[in-house]
């Protein structure tokens, strides 16, 4: 089969498949299946189950598993309301306060469960009433709630970094290092907007006229202390090399665990509760992960990588704009698919590329996560809009739009402001690494 | 009893127990770090156990996943009004699995058999029997097949007639 006609037969149907509402990792391993059979008949099927088994036997992956179950616990526990307690406390007095309470809350909470879906409905569901009681404008609380939870999929310990590390070879240590950098960036760019816009137009978010007692503030930290020093060691482990994702990942767990048994929450139900959520959400990580490398496998043997490689460098155009293309598909990608399968799907092609220009990968796919947490947001069919609906039943889907569109906007300009000034990840990454 | 809901049944209390895996695994790996970092003693069995454990667990809560309707779907033209179309989706999307897992299935049966009968051994140092982990392999693919399949029976009755009430 010719690389043109297996791109576009593979590629067209994929797309039929999830515009028919198939699911990502079915409609991955049926194409997969599909083209295989037309090429090379039923006794050529084996690379479909060789590639399954490759991604399950990847002692890599374990990590997924158990930071979602790190997080999981952690947003099932008392630990999540207690936090937000103490951000609440602490932001109260000033306009918009609360609202930088609850924004910090959900960029902690999606470092911690690296899952957006989770940190957006957690947090709505915990921040949302309080807000709602003190008269915030719903838009900027809903719009800026969607945009702090995309943040899951940068800051770290992230899935997504790690499938790209696994993906591409890159040190998950450097990708966690620049997914911490841009993901605080731009978390101080949300908390800048929200400030600028409660000052200039105070109504929508008034400051709360209670105080609270300085020692009950102080006692609120005591939650804080333990979620952060696990994280920190987690994360610290990582990056300077002591322990690998895996490694890192249950001893995070293990320690979350055995923070909420002191807590006296370990019961058999609670038990239950996080292994069967736990094994819902790593299911459809993994099977997507499935689906993808045996996609990728057909396609790549079948030369269509190489097709796509050849050809965007042959193109006649500046190494920058090809960067600012395939950024761009990242972004487009981002609004309609899950970020593990673009990352699976796209990286093979786009890394070589952006080694072969002579750009730095790290910076390449920092950004380009990035951009999926932008798709995540973009209206019409990024998936925070669908969580952010189910939070508020009653918001017209416009008005969504409305309320996530500032922070698509300033999500794009930091995205392009980190591709103009590479050294910030660039040197930043070193900078820890080499330490 | 139904036979759509005894295969339900059975995957639904199979992949809770398997769910259990991770805690096992999380064992493992924390056992590890300490024998490693703690007392400078790294074993040979657990790195290679801890392959096992989450390769087993990977393929086996596939079916319970798709009980529980985790694996993400894109819904623009899905939760229409129309329950026939909702239906015709929900073929679609069963069909596209099935081709899939048929393929995992039927290769995963010669796999396991070759491991088998050749006593085939894991490449690192422990030279443990491969045999356990792709008879896991066999049976995730079949059980999420199966369940795909008594799916597909499910959408297809409510497609002819939308009227009756589908419990799968």
């Amino acid at each position: 089969m010719s690389p043109e006609l297996l791109t576009a037969g593979m590629f067209g149907l994929l797309l039929a498949f999830i515009i028919a509402g198939v699911s990502l990792a079915f409609a991955l391993g049926a194409v997969a299946t599909i083209f295989i059979l037309i090429m090379n008949g039923t006794g050529g099927l084996f690379p479909i189950l060789s590639a399954t088994f490759a991604s399950m036997w990847s002692i890599s992956l374990a990590a997924i598993p158990l930071f979602v179950m790190m997080g999981i616990s952690l947003g099932k526990s008392k630990i999540a309301t207690d936090l937000y307690r103490a951000f609440y406390l602490w932001s109260g007095k000033v306009n918009g306060g609360l609202l930088v309470g609850t924004t910090g809350f959900a960029s902690l909470l999606s470092a911690m469960t690296g899952s957006c879906a989770a940190s957006t409905l957690t947090t709505g569901m915990v921040g949302m009433p309080a807000m709602e009681k003190h008269g915030y404008d719903k838009k900027l609380v809903l719009g800026t709630i969607g945009a702090a939870g995309t943040l899951g999929i940068l800051i770290p310990p992230s899935i997504t970094l790690i499938v790209i590390g696994m993906s591409t070879g890159l040190s998950i240590g450097k990708l966690f290092m620049g997914g911490l950098i841009a993901g605080l960036g731009m978390l101080v760019v949300i908390l800048g907007y929200v400030i600028v816009t409660a000052n200039l137009r105070p109504e929508k978010a008034p400051a709360s006229a209670e105080s609270v007692p300085m020692s009950e503030k102080i006692r609120s930290l005591r939650s804080i202390v333990l979620p952060m020093v696990i994280i920190s060691v987690v994360l610290l482990s990582i990056f300077l090399g002591m322990a690998t994702p895996t490694e890192a990942s249950a001893v995070g767990a293990a320690a979350v665990l055995a923070a909420i048994a002191i807590r006296g929450e370990l019961n058999w139900g609670f038990i239950k509760d996080v292994s069967y959520s736990t094994a819902t959400m790593s299911g459809m990580v993994i099977w997507i992960i499935f689906g993808a490398s045996a996609f990728v496998s057909v396609y790549s043997a079948a030369n269509g990588i190489n097709f796509v490689q050849s050809f965007l460098l042959s193109l006649e155009i500046s190494p920058w704009l090809l960067i600012l293309v395939m950024q761009g598909a990242g972004f487009i990608l981002g609004m309609f698919l899950d970020p593990i399968g673009i990352i699976l799907l796209v990286m093979p092609i786009f890394m070589p590329v952006v080694v072969e220009l002579g750009f730095d990968p790290i910076w390449f796919a920092v950004i380009f996560q990035l951009n999926l947490c932008v798709g995540y947001i973009s209206p019409p069919f990024g998936y925070n809009i669908f969580y952010l609906k189910t939070l508020s039943p009653q918001t017209p889907i416009l008005d969504l739009y409305k309320s996530v569109l500032p922070y698509v906007v300033l999500m794009i300009l930091f995205g392009i402001f980190l591709l103009a000034f590479p050294s910030i990840l660039t040197e930043g990454v070193n900078l820890l690494t080499k330490a | 009893m139904n036979p759509l809901r005894i295969i339900e049944t059975f995957n639904l209390i199979a992949g809770k127990l398997f769910s259990f895996f991770v805690f096992i695994g999380m064992a493992i790996v924390v056992y590890e770090v300490i024998a490693r970092y703690v007392f400078n003693a790294p074993s040979v069995w657990a790195p290679g156990y801890t392959q096992r454990v989450f390769a087993v667990y990977f393929i086996l809560i596939g079916a319970y996943t798709l009980i529980k309707g985790g694996h993400v779907r894109v819904d623009v033209l899905l939760n229409t009004r129309s329950p026939r179309w909702n239906a015709f989706a929900d073929m679609i999307n069963y069909v596209a699995l099935a081709i899939w897992t048929t393929a995992l299935t039927y290769e995963a049966w010669f796999y396991f058999s070759d491991a088998w009968e050749f006593n085939e051994l894991d490449a690192s140092a422990l030279r443990h029997p491969m045999w356990p982990v792709n008879l896991a392999l066999l049976i995730g693919t079949a059980l999420i097949l199966i369940q795909g399949l008594s799916g597909l029976v499910a959408a297809t009755t409510q497609f002819i007639n939308p009227k009756q009430q589908s419990k799968g």
